[in-house]
C-alpha cells in the first residue's frame, strides 16, 4: 500500500509539482513551436505520452541489462538517443500504416519527438534517481502527461491571445509565447507545496 | 560566402537563440549564473565544432537514407567526450550543469546546423558556421545569465554587484523569471532591429 | 541488395569509429574522474571533522534497516586516536539532499555540510548554506534537535523563514546521524 502511495506521489510530482516544461525546462522547443492550435497540441501530447512511456521502459532495460553488466555506462547518452530515435521511427511507421489521417495531422511533428529533450531527459533522470522499473514507467508517463497538459493549456491560451489581442508588433510570436509560459510557470510554482 | 561572413552570420543575423529560436531548454535552464552559462556555451561550441567538422568531412560518405542515425551517432559521441572531459577536469561545473550536458545531443542547434549546413558545405565553412553559431549561442547565454544573476542574486560571476542598492528578486532565478526575461529580451531586440513577426 | 549492404556497412563503420573514440576517451579520463570523486569524498568528510587526518569506513550493513537514511559512517583518526565520526546521510526537502555530519570525540556536532541538493534557489538553498548549517556546530548530541521559528534553545534549531521544508530536511538528517551515533556509543564496539 505504501508503494502505491509512493507511485502516486511520483506521478503527481512529475505532472504538477515538477512539471517537465514549466519547472524543469525540458521539452521547450516543441512547446513553443507547436502549440498554436489545440488539436495539434493534443495529438502531439498523446504521441509523446506513448513514446515516453515506451522509451522509459526500454532505456531502463538498456541501462541495467546492457550498459552496467558490460561496464560501459559512459555510452549511456549515445545508446539512449539511438533507442529513442529508433522508437520514434517505428511509431511513425505504425501510425502511417494504421491511420493515415492521424499521420497527416501530426506530419512533421513526429520526427521532432526525437529531439524533444523531455524524452531523453526523463530517461536519464529515471536512472539518476535510481527508480525501479515500475517507478520508471510511472515517472515517464507522468512527465509526458505533464508535458501534454502544458502544451494543451498553452495552445488554448495562445489561440485566445491571437484572436483577441492587438499586440505591439515587437511582442508578437515568440516573445509573447515566452512571457505567457512565464506566467503559467508562476501558476505552477504554487503546486510546490503539494508534496511534503 | 566569405568565411568571416559565415561566422558573423551565426552571431548576429541568424543568432540561434534570438533569431532561430533553437536550443531553448539549456538557455532557460542553465542561466541562473553567468558561470554555468559560460560553461554550457563552451561545451556546446566544442560539440558544434566537432560535429560540423566530422559531418562535413564525411558528407559524401554518409548515405542519405541513414543520415539521421549517422548524425546522431556523431553528435552523441562528441557530447559524451565533452562530458567525460568536463567530469575529469572541471567537476564543479559538470555537477552544476547536470543533466543538460548529455542533453546537448538533442540541442536543436547542433542537429539543425549539421543537416542544413555541414552536410552541404566545405569543411572550412562548416567549421566557421559552428564557431559562429556557438559564439552566438554563448553570447545569448551570457546576456540572459547576466540579467538573471544580477537581478536574482545581486552578483555577477560570483562577485557582489548589488551593493545594497536593491534587494535581489529571487523570481529571476526561478523558471518564471527565465521565461519572462528571455521573452522581454527578444521583444526588445525585435523592436531595435525592426524585425517583427506578422 | 548491394545498396543496403553498402549503406549498412558505412553506418556500421561510422558507429565503430565512434565507439572506438569513446572507449579511448574513457580510458584517458576514467582514472582522473575516479580520483576527483575520491578527493571530493575525503574533502567532504574533512570539512565536518577537521581534526581527523584519516578516515576508516565502518561496516554498517546490520543497521541499514533501522537507519536507512545513513548511507556511510567513517571513523576519523588522528595520531592513532579516534577523533569522532562522520556520517553521510540522505534526506529529502523538495528534492533529494545529501549531507555529511561530523560528531567529534566529545559528542558534539563538529560540522554539517550539504554536498548535494536541488532546493529552490534563493530560498531553500539558504537552508543548505553555512549561515544556517553553522547553527549545529558545537551542540551536544544527547537528544535530537527540534525545528523552531525563533529564539532557539540549546536543543533547538531556528528554521530559515520561507524555507521550512528545506530547513527540516537538514535537521532530519542531523537527527538521523545523532541517533546512529547513540547506537555506536551504546554498542561500544564496531566492525572494522
Amino acid at each position: 500500500m505504501e508503494f502505491a502511495g509512493e507511485v502516486f506521489l511520483i506521478i503527481l510530482s512529475s505532472i504538477l509539482v515538477n512539471n517537465f516544461v514549466l519547472s524543469r525546462f525540458l521539452g521547450i522547443c516543441p512547446f513553443l513551436g507547436i502549440s498554436r492550435k489545440i488539436e495539434t497540441a493534443v495529438g502531439m501530447g498523446l504521441a509523446v505520452i506513448f513514446v515516453m512511456a515506451l522509451s522509459s521502459v526500454i532505456t531502463f532495460g538498456v541501462e541495467y541489462l546492457l550498459l552496467r553488466p558490460l561496464n560501459i555506462e559512459y555510452a549511456q547518452t549515445i545508446a539512449f538517443i539511438l533507442v529513442i530515435a529508433t522508437l520514434v521511427q517505428f511509431v511513425e511507421m505504425v501510425i502511417s500504416k494504421s491511420s493515415p489521417t492521424l499521420y497527416k495531422a501530426l506530419g512533421v511533428y513526429l520526427p521532432l519527438i526525437t529531439t524533444n529533450c523531455a524524452v531523453l531527459g526523463v530517461a536519464i533522470l529515471n536512472i539518476r534517481e535510481e527508480y525501479g522499473l515500475i517507478e520508471t514507467l510511472f515517472n515517464g508517463v507522468g512527465a509526458a502527461v505533464g508535458f501534454a497538459l502544458a502544451i494543451v493549456l498553452f495552445a488554448g491560451i495562445r489561440e485566445r491571445l491571437e484572436l483577441s489581442f492587438d499586440l505591439p508588433r515587437s511582442l508578437r510570436g515568440f516573445p509573447i509565447a515566452l512571457i505567457t509560459a512565464g506566467l503559467m510557470s508562476v501558476a505552477f510554482l504554487g503546486f510546490h507545496g503539494l508534496i511534503k | 560566402m566569405k568565411l568571416s561572413k559565415v561566422f558573423s552570420n551565426g552571431v548576429l543575423n541568424e543568432n540561434p537563440t534570438f533569431r532561430l529560436v533553437l536550443g531553448m531548454c539549456p538557455t532557460l535552464a542553465v542561466t541562473t549564473s553567468v558561470a554555468s552559462g559560460i560553461g554550457m556555451g563552451v561545451a556546446t561550441i566544442f560539440v558544434l565544432f566537432g560535429s560540423n567538422l566530422v559531418t562535413s568531412l564525411l558528407r559524401n560518405f554518409i548515405p542519405s537514407k541513414v543520415r539521421i542515425p549517422a548524425y546522431i551517432v556523431i553528435v552523441a559521441t562528441f557530447v559524451t567526450i565533452v562530458g567525460m572531459v568536463m567530469q575529469a577536469f572541471v567537476p564543479e561545473i559538470y555537477q552544476t550543469l547536470g543533466i543538460f550536458i548529455p542533453l546537448i545531443v538533442v540541442n536543436c542547434i547542433v542537429l539543425a546546423r549539421i543537416e542544413i549546413f555541414a552536410s552541404k558545405n566545405s569543411v572550412a565553412a562548416s567549421v566557421m558556421d559552428a564557431l559562429g553559431m556557438g559564439a552566438g549561442f554563448t553570447l545569448a547565454l551570457l546576456l540572459l545569465a547576466s540579467v538573471r544573476e544580477i537581478l536574482g542574486s545581486g552578483s555577477w560571476l560570483g562577485f557582489n554587484v548589488s551593493v545594497a542598492l536593491f534587494e535581489p528578486a529571487i523570481i529571476m532565478l526561478l523558471p518564471p523569471g527565465a521565461f519572462i526575461a528571455l521573452g522581454l529580451m527578444m521583444a526588445l531586440l525585435n523592436k531595435f532591429t525592426g524585425r517583427v513577426e506578422e | 541488395m548491394g545498396d543496403i549492404v553498402k549503406t549498412g556497412l558505412r553506418l556500421f563503420m561510422i558507429t565503430a569509429v565512434a565507439a572506438f573514440a569513446l572507449g579511448l576517451t574513457n580510458a584517458a579520463t576514467a582514472s582522473r574522474i575516479e580520483e576527483q570523486a575520491i578527493i571530493a569524498r575525503i574533502e567532504a568528510k574533512s570539512q565536518v571533522l577537521p581534526q581527523a587526518l584519516d578516515f576508516q569506513k565502518l561496516d554498517i550493513k546490520e543497521y541499514n534497516d533501522l537507519h536507512p537514511m545513513v548511507l556511510e559512517v567513517h571513523e576519523g583518526i588522528a595520531n592513532g586516536q579516534s577523533e569522532g565520526y562522520t556520517f553521510r546521510v540522505l534526506s529529502r526537502g523538495f528534492a533529494q539532499m545529501e549531507l555529511y555530519v561530523g560528531i567529534d570525540a566529545s559528542g558534539r556536532i563538529s560540522g554539517v555540510n550539504v554536498v548535494y541538493q536541488r532546493e529552490t534557489p534563493g530560498l531553500g538553498t539558504r537552508a543548505t548554506a553555512t549561515a544556517y548549517t553553522g547553527q549545529f556546530e558545537g551542540k551536544q548530541t544527547q537528544s535530537i534537535f527540534d525545528l523552531v521559528k525563533a529564539k532557539p534553545a540549546v536543543n533547538e534549531i531556528q528554521a530559515i523563514s520561507g524555507a521550512t521544508i528545506s530547513s527540516a530536511a537538514v535537521v532530519n538528517a542531523v537527527n538521523a546521524a545523532i541517533e546512529f551515533y547513540a547506537l555506536l556509543i551504546k554498542e561500544g564496539e564496531h566492525n572494522r
